[in-house]
C-alpha cells in the first residue's frame, strides 16, 4: 500500500515568513486605530473613519459587496462549493464587481442629472452584504476537498 | 472647517485605498508562491493567516460583523439598546462593554484551541470533540482541505514536501453565528458616530429655539 509521507506541521513552528504577514497586518491594524482615534479627537465634525466609508457606500455601493465577498471568503467557505480553480473564482468575482462598479457609475450620473445626492436604503445595502457574503462563501471558499493521494 | 473636512476625507480616502491595493497586491504576490532570496519558505496569503487564526482569534470574526453594521448600517438614536439620559456614560457603557466582550472571545478562543498532531488518531477520527468544533487536515503550501484526515499516514523519520496542517477550529455555523452576534452588537451596542450625532444635534438646536 502506497502511503504518502508528510510532516504534521505545527502552528507553533511557523516559519519567519508567516511571521512577517501576521506582523504587517497588526502594524496596519494599528496604524488604522491610532488614525481612528486622532480623527475622533479633533475638531472637525463627521470625519471618521466609519462615517467616510458610510458616506461612500451611498456613492459606490460596490464597496459593500466587495466586504460581503471578503467575508465570505475569510471567515465562511462552503466544503460543498463549486469546485472551480481559485484563480477562475477570483475572475468571476472581479467581472461580477466590475459590473457592479459600472452600474454604480451608471446610476450616480443619472442622480446627478436630476441634481440629487445619490443615496443606498438600508435594505439595499444588507441585500448586497449578503450577496456578496454568499459569493465570498460557495465561489471564493477555502473549504472545498480534494482527496489525499493514496 | 469645511475645507478642513473636506482634505481630511480625502487624505483618509487616500489611506484606506492605498492600504486596501498594497494588501491586495500583496496577496497576489503571496498567491503566486515567490519567495525571496533570504527567507527558505514562501509567504502565506492573507487569507491563510486569517484562516489559521480560529478559532484562538475568533474574535476578528465577530469584529467583522461588528464592523459591517459600524460601516454600513447606521442607526437611528431610538434603536440603541441601552438608554441612558447622558449619551457620555451610555457612549462609555458601549465601549466598555464591547471591550468585555471582545476580551472574553479571546480568552475563550485561546482556552478552545488544540494543538493536534498526525498522532492524535482519536481526536483526527472526531472523537471526544465538541459538535461545535471540528478537526481539519490542510496541505499548508496548496492550502487545499484534504477529505479524509484518517487516510493521511504519518511518516515522521523522512522528511518531505508536502506539510499538512491538522487544525481544531469552529464548525461553520458557529463562525456564521459569531459573525451575525457580531453584526447585531455593533448595530445596536457600539456607539455609533453618524446618525445618532446628527439626532443629538437636531435634538439640541430645538431645545434652544
Amino acid at each position: 500500500m502506497e502511503s504518502i509521507i508528510l510532516t504534521a506541521f505545527s502552528i507553533s513552528e511557523v516559519s519567519i515568513a508567516y511571521k512577517l504577514v501576521v506582523y504587517l497586518l497588526i502594524l496596519i491594524l494599528f496604524i488604522t486605530g491610532i488614525l481612528e482615534i486622532a480623527l475622533y479627537r479633533n475638531e472637525v465634525p463627521e470625519d471618521n473613519i466609519n462615517h467616510i466609508i458610510n458616506i461612500s457606500a451611498d456613492k459606490q455601493f460596490f464597496i459593500v459587496f466587495a466586504w460581503g465577498v471578503i467575508g465570505g471568503h475569510l471567515f465562511l467557505g462552503s466544503s460543498n462549493s463549486i469546485q472551480l480553480p481559485t484563480v477562475i473564482s477570483i475572475l468571476i468575482l472581479t467581472v461580477v464587481t466590475l459590473g457592479f462598479v459600472g452600474y454604480n457609475i451608471y446610476r450616480n450620473k443619472k442622480y446627478k442629472e436630476i441634481g440629487v445626492e445619490p443615496k443606498m436604503p438600508q435594505h439595499l445595502r444588507l441585500t448586497y452584504l449578503i450577496l456578496g457574503l454568499l459569493m465570498g462563501h460557495f465561489l471564493w471558499t477555502m473549504n472545498g476537498f480534494i482527496n489525499p493521494a493514496l | 472647517m469645511l475645507k478642513e473636512k473636506l482634505k481630511i476625507t480625502r487624505q483618509v480616502k487616500i489611506y484606506l485605498i492605498s492600504i486596501t491595493s498594497i494588501l491586495l497586491l500583496l496577496d497576489v504576490y503571496f498567491f503566486l508562491d515567490k519567495p525571496l532570496p533570504i527567507l527558505d519558505s514562501p509567504f502565506p496569503t492573507i487569507s491563510q493567516v486569517v484562516l489559521f487564526s480560529s478559532p484562538k482569534y475568533m474574535v476578528f470574526i465577530w469584529l467583522f460583523g461588528l464592523f459591517s453594521a459600524n460601516f454600513f448600517f447606521p442607526r437611528k438614536k431610538q434603536e440603541v439598546l441601552f438608554k441612558e439620559d447622558h449619551p457620555t456614560f451610555q457612549k462609555s457603557l458601549a465601549y466598555i462593554l464591547t471591550g468585555i466582550f471582545a476580551v472574553v472571545l479571546l480568552v475563550s478562543g485561546h482556552k478552545l484551541h488544540k494543538e493536534v498532531s498526525c498522532a492524535d488518531r482519536t481526536l483526527v477520527a472526531g472523537q471526544d470533540v465538541p459538535n461545535y468544533i471540528e478537526i481539519t487536515c490542510r496541505d499548508f503550501k496548496t492550502n487545499q482541505r484534504l477529505a479524509n484526515c484518517q487516510q493521511v499516514y504519518c511518516n515522521k523519520s523522512t522528511e518531505d514536501q508536502a506539510q499538512i496542517m491538522f487544525k481544531y477550529d469552529l464548525v461553520l455555523e458557529y463562525k456564521l453565528l459569531l459573525l451575525i452576534i457580531g453584526f447585531f452588537w455593533g448595530y445596536y451596542v457600539t456607539p455609533q458616530c453618524d446618525e445618532e450625532e446628527k439626532f443629538e444635534l437636531v435634538e439640541e438646536e430645538m431645545t434652544h429655539a
